[in-house]
């Protein structure tokens, strides 16, 4: 089957999220992701690709990020100055801020997506951004922000704040 | 960095070509298997709720920019804990090389290495750690052994550096002395370097050294005096100096390139009255012996080997009973012994904690010194005998500890005992249950590196 010719006159591809919904993207957006970049290189990209492990909400979200960064990345039209370079990559880091500042539970899902697919650059934000959110924070603060479960004993967790006073101070 | 003033010199210096350069045989690195995973570090006695897989987590453990929000990490639930400790190279390494903390890691300082300098016969150095409970897995020197098995420090055997979890000793000594054998090692990870033997013309005689760390490296490179960062996270290089006939003379040794530089570099500016080997304070490349009286101004690198300037210390600070440390937040401390019984502990507070200065006239530091507390032993020391001699011994700089050993009368007979100082709270506590110390006792400390303080996480409470 002859691929799906997009707008610009560039290659579309289909992603199928795993509760059916479809979503089409310029190639070079979904060349973003190392695994959709070896299905495209084998041929086997048409009709769609299935991701049965990616949820439609969370593969909306990743679809955005491609599309945004293929767009602004690709200097196919000819305005590679520096001064146009600086101001993309300006408006990209702007993007990525204001696209990873979600709740946890969304930040999660788009981490593990982000890995299930091998995008690196969405992976390093998301890993990133959680670890901005550990920084300064108790052990407790910690587990209630991201839903852990403590699962030491008390003479366990004793320990290690006993030995560790230092870490401890001032949080 | 732009040094404060030029160098001129006119002493021709005579390069050896490189290929006669000391015995230009790359360094021995010697590893012992790494020891089994601790008991008690089991994925299957975790049960923490959270959907991540170990390795995202990892990702996520290796961009925590601070060491203190990694042990607050991995007391949240044991997988962190498991991670943050069996995987403690890289998280400690990810992407970039973790800051060093601003803050005193008391951890850091497990022990010292005693020697007994009169003992005969000779006798090796003996590891004895801080606290005689510790669960902590020893450094313990006979673990340190080449291919077939063999020990490498014996009794000849003579520790003389110690910075940030590294060791350099001299092996093999003998009483003519003039062939140098120096190993650099991590008695943690069981790393032995022995570096190519100074013999000969090569030869330094008596001699002190400096060691620095990758994070001295990477200040080196971040301040510009060096072009290259450090190749692995176990780089460092060895600072040597020693005094010929007429001037003091400079030699380095760079675990990067696994040989000494070419020459020697004679000192201009300054020189070393009676050459020992004392304890090193390193900022930013310059490198003091307080005791020495004695700085290095610039260490030679690749492009600038001729001449290093060096300069006089102020006397004040060679005194025998002070001690001199440099506390990660970048102020320096000061330590002395005043009327045999008492401890004052001096801060020089820094407008700018990263740039320390040194007035280069006469060596004194710039800034005032704030006293901050004296510390009457009679006082907080737990027996009621009356102190006697009190003798600094290592300033534990990442930890802020500082080792002493005080002489006591317990029923005539007279005792000296070890003792450690908690800068942070202005504690006094016996080390390693107050083991008595002979008299002549050289003591180096031991701090262990972030890599094995982390790793150290698992162990400790299981």
């Amino acid at each position: 089957m002859a691929a799906a010719e997009g707008s610009d006159g560039g290659k579309m591809i289909v992603l199928i999220s795993a509760d059916g919904q479809r979503f089409e993207l310029p190639e070079a957006a979904a060349k973003l992701s190392q695994i959709v970049l070896y299905m495209i290189e084998d041929g086997c990209c048409y009709p769609s690709i299935p991701l049965p492990k990616v949820d439609g909400v969370i593969l909306a979200k990743i679809v955005e990020y491609c599309n945004k960064h293929a767009a602004l990345s690709s200097g196919a039209d000819g305005s590679s100055d520096a001064a146009s370079e600086r101001s993309k990559e300006r408006e990209l880091k702007i993007f990525d801020a204001e696209f990873i500042d979600v709740d946890v539970t969304t930040l999660f899902d788009v981490m593990m997506a982000a890995n299930y697919l091998n995008i690196k650059g969405l992976l390093d934000l998301a890993c990133q951004r959680t670890a901005d959110l550990i920084k300064g924070k108790s052990p407790e603060q910690i587990r209630q922000t991201f839903g852990i479960k403590n699962d030491f004993t008390p003479e366990e967790e004793a320990a290690i704040r006993k030995e560790n006073a230092w870490a401890f101070d001032n949080i | 960095m732009v040094q404060p003033y030029e160098i001129q010199t006119m002493v021709p210096v005579r390069r050896r070509p490189a290929a006669a350069a000391a015995a230009a045989v790359h360094p021995k690195r010697l590893k012992r298997p790494a020891g089994a995973e601790p008991a008690g570090l089991r994925a299957l006695d975790e049960d923490d709720g959270l959907p991540l897989c170990d390795e995202i987590l990892l990702l996520i453990m290796s961009l925590v920019p601070d060491t203190a929000d990694l042990v607050r990490c991995a007391a949240t639930c044991r997988r962190c804990r498991r991670l943050v400790s069996s995987d403690a190279a890289f998280v400690c390494q990810g992407s970039t090389p973790r800051p060093r903390s601003d803050r005193f890691i008391r951890p850091l300082a497990i022990g010292y290495y005693k020697m007994n300098i009169t003992a005969a016969p000779l006798e090796e150095p003996r590891f004895v750690p801080l606290r005689s409970n510790s669960r902590r897995r020893q450094p313990l020197l006979v673990d340190l052994v080449d291919d077939d098995g063999r020990q490498i420090l014996d009794a000849s055997s003579r520790v003389v550096a110690s910075r940030n979890g590294l060791l350099v000793a001299e092996i093999g000594r003998t009483k003519s002395g003039c062939v140098l054998k120096l190993c650099v090692c991590n008695p943690m990870s069981g790393e032995v370097d022995i570096l190519p033997h100074l013999r000969g013309r090569d030869s330094p005689g008596s001699y002190a050294c400096a060691l620095l760390t990758v994070d001295d490296l990477h200040d080196l490179y971040n301040c510009g005096e060096d072009t290259t960062p450090p190749s692995s996270p176990s780089s460092y290089r060895l600072v040597l100096i020693y005094n010929r006939r007429s001037f003091t003379a400079v030699r380095c040794f760079s675990s990067d390139t696994g040989l000494w530089e070419p020459a020697e570099a004679p000192v201009v500016g300054a020189k070393v009255g009676r050459m020992r080997p004392h304890a090193a304070i390193i900022h930013r490349g310059v490198v003091f012996w307080p005791r020495l009286k004695f700085a290095l101004w610039w260490l030679p690198t690749a492009t600038n080997a001729d001449v290093v300037k060096g300069i006089s210390m102020h006397a004040s600070f060679a005194r025998e009973q002070s001690l001199l440390g440099l506390l990660p937040d970048g102020r320096l401390c000061w330590v002395q012994v005043v009327n045999g019984d008492k401890i004052r502990v001096f801060f020089l507070e820094q407008a700018a904690a990263d740039n320390l200065s040194l007035r280069v006239d006469d060596g004194i530091f710039e800034g005032c010194w704030a006293w901050q507390r004296t510390i009457r032993l009679s006082e907080v020391m737990p027996e009621s005998s009356p102190v006697m001699a009190v003798k600094l011994r290592w300033f534990y700089e990442r930890s802020g500890v500082v080792l002493f050993t005080a002489e006591r009368s317990r029923r005539f007979v007279y005792e000296e005992r070890c003792y450690t100082l908690n800068l942070d709270t202005m504690e006094v506590e016996k080390a390693n249950g107050g083991e008595p110390v002979d008299g002549d006792t050289d003591m180096l400390g031991y701090e262990i590196d972030q890599l094995a303080f982390l790793a150290s996480l698992g162990t400790s409470a299981s």
